[in-house]
């Protein structure tokens, strides 16, 4: 029930409501023919009453709900509840004024219309024309009353067994059509009737006997059946013995005059009961019409909370539409609301909602496109080998691939969007880097130039091409800057000229020695016997200087040979500190006094080396070491090792440090160049091949005169990343392998 | 002839709005009223025969009302109840006698209706009216057979004013108003 009054109130039961409305119609119309006395309704009318009453509570309550409801969402301010609330107002107002008016004019016709059809004329006209049915009927009852007096007398003297016959003659004397005598307590003494069909008299009632007895005579009117009347004559008949009788006759009153009278009867009561009616006639007829107003204002009410809920729903919905689109709802469709101008807004809408739902996905689509030719050119960046950087008009860094972190060692991507300075400041591995290619930011044309640079993984040269980019990519006055790490290049292009130096010294100069050195041989050996003791000397001296010399050369360019033709590297990880300690273990009673100290640190430490090089160039530090301090100064050696944190990028410093005299001031500038020694024995390249050693595991190398005298190497080699941990940091580079160079046999 | 009915099948509305419009009026002045002052049956050769006697005081409005034309109708319903000690006591027959009071005007007569055998007498006076209508003597109630033997019955009468026999436009108000309200309680006797 509740529910259907929720629906009904809603405006979703349109079908019951009107079919209420229709039936409280039918009722109302049933309802007014009922007042107006029809005979046909008039027995239904309370039923009517009721059941209308029901109906109209019915609406009522439909209403009711319907107002709460409406306020209840205006308190709390649920869009479109206002205007609603409004339209409904003004529709039940313009609706209920002119019914009122109409009200209220039907109700004082109605009064006064009512009054109109009394008339005291008509009223006394009614009551004289009774009084004068009345007149003449009483003449003819006098006359009756006469008549059945003489009778009764001529009754008195007859006995018994002639009354039944007397009576049959005295009514085919007389007008009677019954003649009854009574005995005591209203005995049927004898009757006789004109109609062959009644059984018994009509007896008097106790009150008419009562009265006779008294000896008053009964004289009255009474009607019969439906129409006509018949005069009731009871008079007393005398006494027989002590039992009064009394003679009753029924003596029917003419036709004409008993339809006058009846005619007569009719009308007056007519009017009568009209009058006496007046009243509550007009309560009747001001109820059935004050039902019919409520019905109006019902309706009326009910109607505009329908119209205005379908007027008001149409703009809600767009309301609510409305702030979807502001949400970014853009599949929102309102359901259509017919053909006017709301359901024309309506589809405005609709059409609005899908041409932003196209236009977005039009939008995705192309951002789709974008992201994927995004993903595109990352991808193809990402699987170049060189490294691109892209830098706008401000300097700041725009793109960068993965291999231009991986050759610089450093995570640009952490610095993408940052100027120059910053970067420089954050990362001071870059400081270098970024000082070399500033000034070419300000070129328009396209550069290209080696630029040397410390990373993490030591010593690089990196071959950078620059190029600005054109205007139309928005990008105007940023450049595209790609690099290449040409250091391995660089290191095998010096390695080919030094290994084709060795060549040629070994072609142009081991080649001429042998014969100098036999020549001399032979000079000595064929003229020594030829001279004196004294010249014999001075050849001697000669040709074995000679011979010495050659034999000098030929180690010497044995030596650079060496030099330049460098093994292939064979790398395996390596333990820094039990290298050095297996190492070093063969100086240990080294014979010139000289104390070597280790200072290894506690961890190990682990490289990525070649066992054998590494081995030489620990020898080659320390016999130089040893070497240098051969001449009196100094007596301790102190080879440490240690893991270190420097630009940016962990390694491994083994250092050698000794108390001799250390490095002249003009050495030490070109201390690793081939053919550089202050030893009057040295070959000069002990140093040379020292660096070229570190430098093929891809570390540095560094001279240093500490302040409390003596010398100090020390060789900086990349630590040793575990695989499973080389995606944390990048891998250094790894050292170009040489390719052994061919032998000048 | 009595017309014996089902007593379920009898819906009058007057009830109901007595009901309803009777909650609304409960207070007022005596104005009037009927009551049953005996009723007994007696059975005759297989067959009950009823005699009461009622008393009709109607009240003045009714009394103007029938003075001015307007037809006053009074039922008089007779029931039989089969008693039961668990339950409302069960309806087993009823039937009611209708009378129609008015007066006529130009002889000066109340006439008597009997609307159930059309039968029609003229009195002088109201009081010799009601007097009439007030007496039953030896009407024909039931026949012995049409009830159970093993039950226990009792009979039950009352006499009330029929306001939906009113002129419509007097309904209403009879409705409302005591005046109009006239019906004797059910007086019951074992049977």
């Amino acid at each position: 029930m509740a529910a259907l009054i929720r629906r009904l109130a809603r405006g979703q039961g349109l079908a019951p409501t009107i079919l209420l409305l229709g039936l409280l119609l039918v009722l109302l119309v049933l309802m007014g023919r009922a007042t107006t006395n029809s005979a046909q309704f008039g027995k239904m009318y309370s039923w009517l009453l009721l059941v209308s009453a029901v109906g109209l509570a019915a609406l009522a309550i439909l209403i009711l709900y319907n107002l709460v409801g409406l306020i209840r969402l205006y308190r709390h301010r649920v869009p479109g509840s206002r205007l609603t609330l409004r339209l409904a107002g003004i529709f039940a107002l313009l609706a209920i004024t002119p019914v009122a008016l109409v009200y209220g004019f039907s109700l004082h016709f109605l009064q006064r219309g009512i009054d109109s059809w009394f008339n005291v004329q008509v009223d006394r006209g009614l009551e004289d024309a009774l009084e004068l049915s009345r007149t003449a009927l009483d003449l003819r009852m006098r006359e009756v009353l006469k008549q059945t007096a003489r009778t009764a007398e001529r009754m008195l003297d007859s006995d018994s067994e002639q009354l039944g016959r007397q009576l049959d003659a005295q009514l085919d004397l007389g007008e009677a059509s019954e003649l009854t005598l009574f005995g005591q307590g209203g005995r049927i003494i004898a009757t006789a009737t004109m109609d062959p069909m009644a059984m018994l008299p009509h007896s008097p009632p106790e009150t008419v006997l009562l009265q006779v007895r008294q000896g008053r005579a009964y004289v009255g009117l009474e009607p019969t059946g439906e129409t006509g009347f018949h005069i009731r004559v009871v008079v007393s008949a005398g006494r027989v013995g002590n039992e009064e009788r009394l003679l009753q006759a029924l003596v029917p009153v003419t036709d004409r005059l008993s339809l006058l009278a009846d005619a007569v009867q009719a009308a007056f009561d007519s009017y009568r009961e009209l009058t006496f009616l007046r009243a509550p006639l007009k309560v009747s007829f001001t109820l059935t019409l004050s039902l019919a107003l409520l019905f109006a204002v019902l309706a009326a009410f009910w109607a505009a909370f329908y119209t205005a809920r379908r007027l008001v729903r149409p703009l809600r919905e767009l309301a609510d539409g409305t702030q979807a689109v502001a949400a970014g709802q853009f599949n929102k469709q309102l359901a259509g609301a017919g053909s006017d101008e709301l359901g024309f807004l309506v589809e405005s809408f609709n059409e609005m909602t899908r041409n932003l739902a196209q236009a977005r996905d039009a939008a995705q689509r192309s951002q789709a496109l974008v992201e994927s030719q995004r993903a595109y050119l990352e991808t193809v960046l990402a699987r170049l080998s060189s490294g691109v950087v892209i830098i706008d008009q401000g300097g700041h860094l725009q793109t960068c691939n993965t291999a231009a972190s991986q050759l610089l060692g450093v995570k640009l991507d952490d610095y993408l969007g940052g100027n120059p300075q910053w970067i420089a400041q954050t990362q001071p591995l870059l400081q270098d880097f970024i000082a070399a290619i500033g000034p070419h930011l300000e070129t328009t044309g396209d550069w290209r130039e080696e630029i040397p640079w410390f990373g993490a993984t030591g010593r690089r040269i990196l071959m950078c091409r620059g190029s600005a980019l054109p205007d139309a990519v928005g990008l105007r006055g940023g450049h595209v800057i790609v690099f290449d790490d040409i250091t391995n290049l660089v290191r095998a292009e010096r390695e080919a000229a030094w290994t084709e130096v060795a060549r040629r010294l070994a072609h142009e100069i081991k080649n001429p020695l042998t014969p100098i050195q036999l020549a001399a041989e032979r000079i000595r050996h064929k003229y020594l016997k030829l001279f004196d003791e004294e010249q014999g000397k001075v050849l001697e001296r000669g040709t074995h200087t000679i011979v010495q010399q050659v034999q000098a050369m030929k180690e010497m360019v044995d030596a650079f040979n060496e030099y330049a033709r460098s093994p292939r590297l064979q790398l395996a990880p390596l333990e820094l500190n039990e290298f050095i300690t297996e190492v070093l273990y063969l100086y240990r009673d080294y014979p010139a006094g000289v104390e070597i100290k280790l200072e290894l640190a506690p961890e190990p430490l682990l490289i990525n080396g070649d066992n054998g090089r590494l081995r030489q160039l620990l020898h080659n530090l320390v016999k130089n070491a040893i070497e240098a301090m051969r001449d009196g100064q100094g007596s301790t050696l102190w080879v440490s090792s240690r893991r270190e944190h420097v630009a940016g990028a962990d390694c491994i410093e083994l250092s050698v440090r000794d108390n001799g005299p250390g490095f002249p001031n003009h050495i030490l500038a070109s201390a690793f160049e081939p053919y550089v020694t202050t030893k009057p024995k040295g070959t000069g390249l002990g140093l040379a091949i020292v660096k070229k050693i570190v430098e093929e595991h891809g570390g540095w190398i560094q001279l240093e005169t500490p302040a409390d005298g003596g010398a100090r190497v020390s060789v900086r080699l990349p630590i040793f990343h575990d695989p499973a941990q080389a995606e944390a940091s990048p891998m250094p580079a790894p050292p170009l392998h040489h390719t052994d160079k061919e032998d000048d046999a | 002839m009595p017309i014996v009915r089902q007593h379920a099948q009898r819906l009058g509305v007057a009830p109901l709005l007595w009901l309803l419009l009777g909650l609304l009026n409960l207070s007022g002045a005596w104005a009037g009223g009927f009551e049953v002052i005996s009723a007994s049956t007696k059975l005759d050769s297989g067959l009950y025969r009823l005699s009461a006697r009622i008393e009709y005081h109607f009240s003045k409005p009714a009394l103007d009302a029938m003075q001015n034309g307007v037809p006053l109708t009074v039922e008089i319903e007779m029931a039989v109840r089969r008693r039961r000690s668990w339950a409302w006591d069960e309806t087993v027959y009823s039937l009611s006698q209708r009378f129609r009071l008015e007066y006529h005007t130009l002889s000066r007569q109340y006439l008597v209706n009997n609307l159930n055998s059309g039968e029609r007498r003229g009195f002088p006076t109201g009081n010799a009216a009601l007097q009439f209508i007030g007496q039953i003597h030896d009407f024909p109630f039931l026949d012995k057979g049409l009830l159970s033997p093993n039950e226990r019955y009792e009979g039950a009468l009352r006499a009330w004013l029929d306001i939906e026999s009113l002129p419509v436009p007097l309904r209403v108000l009879a409705y409302l108003s005591d005046d109009w309200r006239l019906t004797s309680d059910w007086y019951t006797w074992p049977l």
